[in-house]
């Protein structure tokens, strides 16, 4: 068979003769949640940035919820990296599907606040993470942030560890969620996203974790009294492009890329923060509970997940997990 | 541009007689490769795979292998003794019995055609050992099947939810509630329908070999109170899937998948142990028929995947919408032109492939109109389900045809009464919103 | 040949679609009654899906199951009607000529990547090797089906004038 070395909906040469820096592109974004969401206004932005740089030589649509994949994130990941779609913003969990190392970004207990991310991924790490990404076919055009996971149920305010027990949590269909979460003394479960509320307000499952943005448009407060707010495990969203068809770009049209990237990813981010206080008052106001451990109940949290780190050190990769600590 | 294309190469497709699903693959990776070239056709595999491999969707093979289960477990045979001895001895009794065995039918079955196999081989010769034509007979049958797609569960419910999900919020859970009174009203308006036909002498259309069938069903006699119980006690293990599958969702023991899959275990249990109809023998013989019923309407999904993926890039949609919308704003027409052009795809195309290809086309103009997300889920359902017994392509015809042993072409006419009485109730339901987000509302869903 | 085919085909929708309800249902077993879930195991349902769907295709080829539009195939007769056989006999094969060659790729690239299934963490391309795997039973019986009903035809025409 053939290699998908390119592909995708682009290049419609402006008539001239293949003169690189005057290249037409049409090029698919994809995003994964709907167009209400900070992910698809920040993309838009970048649409919009970039045809305004190039007089509309290069255009980007985007399109939500993973129409371009038959809504399954990892497919849009993958699709990515076959240049069959041309961008996205993914989270790094649908990323780790595709290469295990990239779960590190998730360990955890890894970052204690949002300064903490900035940090570290404006850092060493955050190159690491680029290079892998890159292995994987996919240039890096920065991070933006779907957030910390936080625990919601609908039981009793989670304080420690010991009223994790026999939980039934629903998590991300990821192994190392699972073990993390079997480490807890949790009964955690796997569903799709549409059958949540559904199975929360029925009593099929307990609680569910994610991030303030997803609680909160998924209006889980109407069936989740609880909220603890230990940010457990950082999720980052990757704005990413084909690399095969960025390599294939002119320097130029590269910098305004990179530029525009940089503008949306800052908005996004911006927009997260701003809307997650407005969020947290509103989902106080639908009568949520919430409750920020201590830093000892913190330590308690993070002891008993342990065994964690011993397991997965050597699937993350021992320098990669250290260039995060 | 695109969008005659598309839509014209899919008809040439379909006219040719190639199967639905391969028209519609072919004709979207026609476009893709015209577009971009060999290499975006990387799609085809990746979108098709990431939308079959779906957990809603998987309630579609089992609720399939219930209704096999179903089949093979005598279960329609004792629903159908207990709906004659309950009202066999009324005037038109056979054809409430007919109605109300559908009813009972369509609730523990999700497709159309399922439900005319499982009633129709019984019924036919019983409604025309009662003086109904044939035809007539035959198209009471595929017309009450289509009862199967609207009383939850429903392949076409499950299927519009995982659609219309991308543009609006929508459940399962509340669609399968939705359908429950509209499901109701159709079966009203097809007995209704019945009252109207014109009884032939029973000697002319009857032949010897039905008899037989239609012996075991004693219509006509008033049944006593014994023999209804009787009867009741056989029939109370497939009364009872109904309970189980609704309950079971509504009281958040299950998601709608698992009660499909509990529905196959369910039925297994009560084939092999309790009317022992059913031998493990058979067993491989039903998950082959059901996974070739699944593998159709999969097969379909698959290949509309590619064919919605076309729609959205390539804006469509947004280009039909708008046109459409420049003709009028006003609701009632648009609705009602919207009816128009759903039972004319729906007489050449599936429901399976008139959601995929229309949904994401129709569901934004209604959003923009004002109409309901349920209520347009119900009546599209509705009005496919027409579809089912509508010529050229109906899948309820041809089992039904086959059941009775008379060509398509004969068949159309007996339908005709159904038909008008199923528009009527349509129109009820695209019009008054109520009828079917009423009940999901009282029930908070 | 085809009693082979048939028997492979068989066998893996037996077993696809025995599974996917064993495990469906083992799972609602599972959290009402242990108190661990196994939900985990749903990815191998939800693969298992795409398997029963192509092989099922193809087992629905052979008993011409798929949904279609025969009206005009049906009046038309003697040559045309050859030509129409064959055309969408070709027509179907184009098509799942691409699901093989694009499919195949598709495994190929999950190889390089070592993509592993996010749950249980087997090799993704074993379960996607289906697909391809499942269209070129299709194609096979798309070319039985057509030399078959040639066969009955020429049958038919020489039943007709010997009588
Ligand atoms: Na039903
Ligand atoms: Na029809």
């Amino acid at each position: 068979g053939g290699s998908n070395e390119t592909g995708g909906d682009r290049s419609q040469d402006a008539g001239s003769n293949g003169d690189a820096e005057k290249k037409s592109y049409d090029l698919n974004m994809s995003v994964t949640v709907g167009n209400s969401s900070t992910w698809f206004i920040a993309a838009e932005q970048l649409a919009e940035d970039v045809a305004a740089a190039t007089d509309g030589r290069i255009q980007i649509s985007v399109f939500p919820n993973e129409q371009l994949s038959g809504g399954d994130s990892g497919a849009g990941v993958e699709q990515v990296m076959n240049g069959t779609t041309d961008m996205s913003y993914h989270s790094t969990i649908i990323y780790s599907i595709m290469d295990e190392r990239l779960g590190v970004l998730s360990a955890p207990f890894l970052f204690a606040d949002l300064e903490d991310t900035d940090v570290a991924l404006a850092g060493e790490g955050g190159e690491a993470i680029k290079d892998i990404i890159r292995e994987n076919g996919v240039e890096t055009l920065g991070f933006g942030q779907n957030g910390f996971r936080q625990l919601t149920n609908s039981k009793q305010p989670v304080q420690g560890p010991e009223d994790l027990q026999n939980l039934k949590v629903r998590i991300p269909g990821i192994s190392m969620y699972t073990d993390l979460w079997r480490e807890f003394g949790a009964d955690p479960t796997t569903m799709t996203f549409s059958e949540v509320f559904t199975a929360l307000q029925q009593g099929t499952i307990d609680g569910q974790e994610n991030p303030i943005d997803v609680i909160h448009s998924s209006q889980l407060a109407e069936v989740q009294k609880y909220i603890t707010m230990w940010n457990y495990s950082y999720d980052p969203l990757i704005l990413g492009i084909n690399k095969d068809l960025f390599d294939s770009m002119s320097a130029e049209d590269q910098e305004i890329l990179r530029n525009a990237a940089a503008d949306a990813n800052a908005y996004q981010i911006q927009m997260a923060r701003d809307k997650e206080a407005e969020q947290i008052a509103e989902l106080k106001e639908a009568g949520m509970e919430f409750y920020e451990p201590t830093d000892a109940e913190l330590e308690a949290f993070r002891q008993a997940i342990e065994p964690i780190y011993e397991k997965y050190e050597n699937v993350w990769g021992a320098d990669l997990l250290n260039s995060f600590r | 541009m695109t969008a005659i294309l598309l839509f014209g190469l899919f008809f040439l497709l379909v006219f040719l007689n190639v199967p639905v699903a391969i028209s519609l693959g072919l004709a979207s990776i026609t476009i893709l490769f015209l577009d971009n070239g060999m290499n975006s056709l990387g799609l085809l595999p990746s979108v098709m795979y990431a939308t079959i491999s779906s957990f809603t969707l998987l309630a579609i093979p089992f609720f399939i292998l219930a209704g096999v289960i179903m089949e093979y477990a005598g279960i329609s045979k004792r629903l159908i003794d207990f709906a004659n001895v309950c009202v066999g001895h009324r005037k038109n009794g056979i054809v409430l019995v007919t109605v109300i065995t559908a009813l009972f039918f369509a609730a523990i079955s999700g497709s159309g055609p399922a439900t005319v196999a499982a009633i129709g081989a019984i019924l036919i010769p019983a409604l025309v050992k009662n003086g109904y034509p044939k035809n007539v007979a035959a198209g009471l049958i595929a017309s009450s099947g289509s009862i199967g797609i609207i009383i939850p569960p429903s392949i076409a419910f499950i299927v519009f939810a995982v659609v219309a999900n991308d543009l609006v919020p929508i459940t399962i859970s509340r669609l399968f509630i939705a359908g429950i009174i509209p499901g109701l009203l159709l079966a009203v308006a097809l007995v209704v329908a019945a009252m109207f036909v014109k009884k032939t002498n029973v000697s002319s259309d009857f032949k010897s070999a039905d008899s037989e069938v239609a012996a075991t069903l004693n219509v006509g006699k008033i049944s006593s109170g014994k023999e209804i119980a009787s009867a009741f006690y056989k029939a109370i293990w497939g009364l009872l899937i109904p309970i189980i599958i609704l309950g079971g969702i509504y009281g958040g023991i299950f998601t709608p998948t698992e009660a499909a899959a509990v529905a196959v275990f369910y039925a297994l249990m009560v084939g092999l142990f309790i009317y022992r109809d059913l031998k493990p023998k058979h067993l491989p013989n039903i998950l082959i028929d059901a996974s070739v019923q699944t593998a159709v309407v999969m097969l379909i999904v698959g290949a509309a995947s590619i064919f919605s993926y076309i729609i959205t890039t390539k804006r469509i949609a947004q280009t039909i919408s708008e046109a459409m919308l420049a003709i009028t704003e006003n609701k009632i027409l648009i609705l009602l032109m919207v009816t128009i052009i759903l039972l004319i795809i729906g007489a050449f195309i599936d429901a399976i492939s008139a959601f995929y290809l229309l949904v994401p086309i129709l569901l934004p103009i209604m959003l923009h109109i004002g109409v309901d997300p349920t209520t347009f889920g119900v009546f599209m359902t509705v009005n496919l389900a027409i579809g089912l017994f509508t010529p050229p392509v109906g899948l309820n015809l041809y089992v039904a045809s086959g059941i009775a042993r008379i060509p398509l072409k004969d068949i159309t006419r007996g339908t005709i009464p159904f038909l008008i009485a199923s528009i009527i109730v349509l129109l009820l339901i695209t019009y008054i919103p109520a009828l079917s987000n009423w009940l999901p509302d009282l029930l908070g869903m | 040949m085809s009693r082979i085919l048939s028997f492979v085909e068989y066998t893996l929708v037996v077993f696809a679609l025995g599974t996917m309800s064993v495990i469906t249902f083992a799972n609602v077993l599972s959290r009402y009654f242990l108190n661990s879930s196994i939900s985990f195991t749903e990815e191998i349902t939800v693969n298992l899906f795409v398997l029963l769907t192509f092989v099922g295709a193809s087992i629905g080829v052979k008993r011409g199951a798929h949904l279609g539009f025969s009206l005009i195939f049906d009046t038309v007769q003697g040559i045309l009607k050859h030509f129409m056989t064959i055309l969408v006999a070709f027509i179907m094969i184009l098509f799942f000529s691409a699901v093989v060659y694009f499919g195949y790729d598709m495994v190929m690239s999950q190889i390089a990547r070592n993509r592993m299934t996010p749950a249980l963490g087997w090799p993704q391309w074993i379960f996607t090797s289906m697909m391809p795997l499942g269209a070129m039973l299709c194609i096979i019986r798309i070319i039985e089906t057509t030399i078959l009903s040639f066969k009955k035809e020429a049958q038919k025409g020489e039943g007709d004038t010997t009588t």
